[in-house]
């Protein structure tokens, strides 16, 4: 598969990051091993970060006991994280075009300007969590109803450095589908607790991230 | 009416939902200078899933349905009309100043054009609501990527446009038309035609099989998923509870101002079923801005009059 960004996209993309504010680095983690897409992420990458002088990349061809891998959490490829002045858990798993190529545009918008498009009682809310959490977004590229949902799981890590944000494209990662049982995207399972189905608003989101955190804290 | 008029609203006008119909409104009433809102909600709109339009005006090529819309989202934005994105709640139509509340706040106009198209109908059978998110699907364009392989049932009241792009995917796809179809071709080797009636959609943790018959005798097909694509109905339920006439089809009643009953509110788009066209929908949401327009006009008018 050849990777192709017509002309309106890139013009536009360009037109996006002209509001990028600090420097953004994007690591791409791939592997030599079984990856499915990892050559296509790659040019992917490298396309965004050419639109851009405040966009570098950092690249490990390597697998998951690598110590770049270890210290990122890297358990699959391809991957990639987005981090600005921050380092934030803002991962992508998996090959970001159709519909999700704006998810990744708009969370390296995020993360060089802080600015998330959230509610301010929202944004209060997500800022006083102090406990990890681990949100999995599972979408496909053809879904219109996903990047609401996985902007949003993004802007949550943007606003709070214990929350790790991963939206992973399903049909890449077949075991997963099998150990999460997806059957519909988008999908959202929170630190392995609690799961739920479809774009739902960000209230109902930050009420089930807060029911993961009070779950933990019974187990716990 | 404005006698009731109590305080002044915050928005001229409130627009409800974004697609075209909405946002044409949107774009004309901000740009006749008319401070207006426009509610974007979950629910995006069925344009954004068409692949290609080929019978909207100005684009020989054909333009996909997501770079329309998004286009049109653009104009309005360049009008001046402000966006919110959140799903309506509640509505109360019926004082003079209109009241549209979201699940974070409620919001206040003169006038209210209702444009939040269609959505889609159940089969309600058995299995239907116990599987949903466990092999049943309601979108074809998102999740049948996951059923690479398989084998799917499509149940639909049409001929649907999903059965080419799910045949590409699905190893066998049962396609049980529910109207029955006189005879197709040139499907797809993979696909196969069964008239047939469904009783239920079987399984233990998740979708299995259908429950069909055929010819009178009962019958299980094993399936690994069941994607329902069926015609889509108004989404007019929390607009009917607020005296908003609605038809038998679910339908809201308007008039070729685009008025419903209830003064200052107006409907355009899908939602009047007007012609499921996106050139109607365009041109239903230009004629409720400008009788809009002229409604706020009177309403100031009365207004001063009163305070005076």
């Amino acid at each position: 598969m050849v990777i192709e960004i017509d002309e309106l996209t890139r013009r536009r993309t360009s037109e996006i990051f002209k509001t990028l504010k600090s420097p953004v680095k994007i690591y791409l983690f791939t592997t030599t091993m079984h990856c499915l897409h990892c050559n296509e992420v790659e040019e992917i990458v490298d396309i965004i970060s050419s639109l851009s002088p405040l966009i570098s990349v950092e690249k490990c061809t390597c697998n998951a006991d690598h110590p770049q891998a270890r210290k990122f959490r890297i358990d699959k490829h391809p991957a990639i994280v987005i981090h600005g002045e921050r380092e934030f858990n803002i991962r992508y798993f998996g090959l970001p075009v159709g519909y999700e190529f704006g998810v990744v545009i708009d969370s390296i918008v995020a993360a060089s300007t802080g600015i998330v498009k959230l509610p301010s009682r929202i944004i209060d809310l997500v800022k006083s969590i102090n406990t990890p959490i681990h949100i999995q977004v599972f979408v496909t590229p053809t879904c219109p109803y996903c990047p609401s949902i996985a902007k949003t799981a993004h802007s949550f890590a943007v606003l709070n450095q214990n929350i790790t944000a991963d939206v992973i494209e399903v049909t890449e990662f077949p075991e997963l589908s099998k150990r999460y049982g997806i059957y519909a995207v988008p999908k959202t399972v929170i630190n392995d607790t609690v799961e739920f189905e479809g774009a739902v608003s960000t209230d109902a989101f930050l009420r089930h991230v807060m029911r993961a955190i009070d779950l933990s804290r019974r187990v716990g | 009416m404005s006698i009731f008029l109590s305080e002044k609203p915050l928005y001229d006008v409130i627009v409800i939902g974004a697609g075209p119909a909405g946002l044409t409104a949107g774009m004309y009433c901000a740009s006749m200078g008319f401070k207006t809102l426009v509610i974007e909600g979950s629910q995006p709109s069925r344009l954004q899933l068409a692949e290609q339009i080929h019978n909207y005006p100005g684009f020989p090529d054909g333009v996909s349905g997501f770079e329309l819309l998004n286009r049109m989202r653009i104009q309005t934005l360049k009008a001046g009309a402000e966006f919110r994105r959140e799903d309506v709640v509640a509505v109360d139509l019926l004082s003079p100043v209109k009241t549209v509340i979201t699940r974070s706040e409620s919001i206040t106009a003169f006038t209210v054009i209702i444009a939040i198209g269609l959505g889609k109908r159940k089969l309600n059978i058995e299995g239907e609501d116990r599987f949903l998110g466990l092999g049943i699907s309601y979108c074809a364009l998102c999740d049948g990527p996951l059923y690479k392989d398989k084998t799917i049932a499509l149940v639909s009241d049409e001929f649907p446009g999903d059965l080419l792009s799910l045949s590409r995917l699905a190893s066998k796809i049962y396609f049980i038309p529910l109207n029955p179809l006189e005879s197709i071709s040139g499907l797809p080797g993979n696909v196969e035609v069964l008239n047939v009636k469904i009783k239920a959609i079987t399984g233990v943790n998740r979708v299995e099989g259908l429950r069909i018959t055929r010819n009178g005798i009962e019958e299980t097909l094993q399936v690994d998923g069941v994607f329902i694509s069926t015609r889509n109905i108004p989404f007019t339920s929390i607009i009917a509870k607020s005296g908003v006439e609605i038809d038998e089809r679910g339908c809201i009643k308007v008039g070729k101002d685009m008025a419903t009953n209830i003064e200052g509110v107006y409907a355009a788009g899908d939602c009047t079923c007007g012609g499921m066209q996106v050139a109607v929908a365009v041109g239903q949401g230009a004629v409720a801005a400008i009788n809009a327009m002229a409604y706020i006009h009177q309403q100031r008018k009365e207004l001063k009059s009163i305070i005076v």
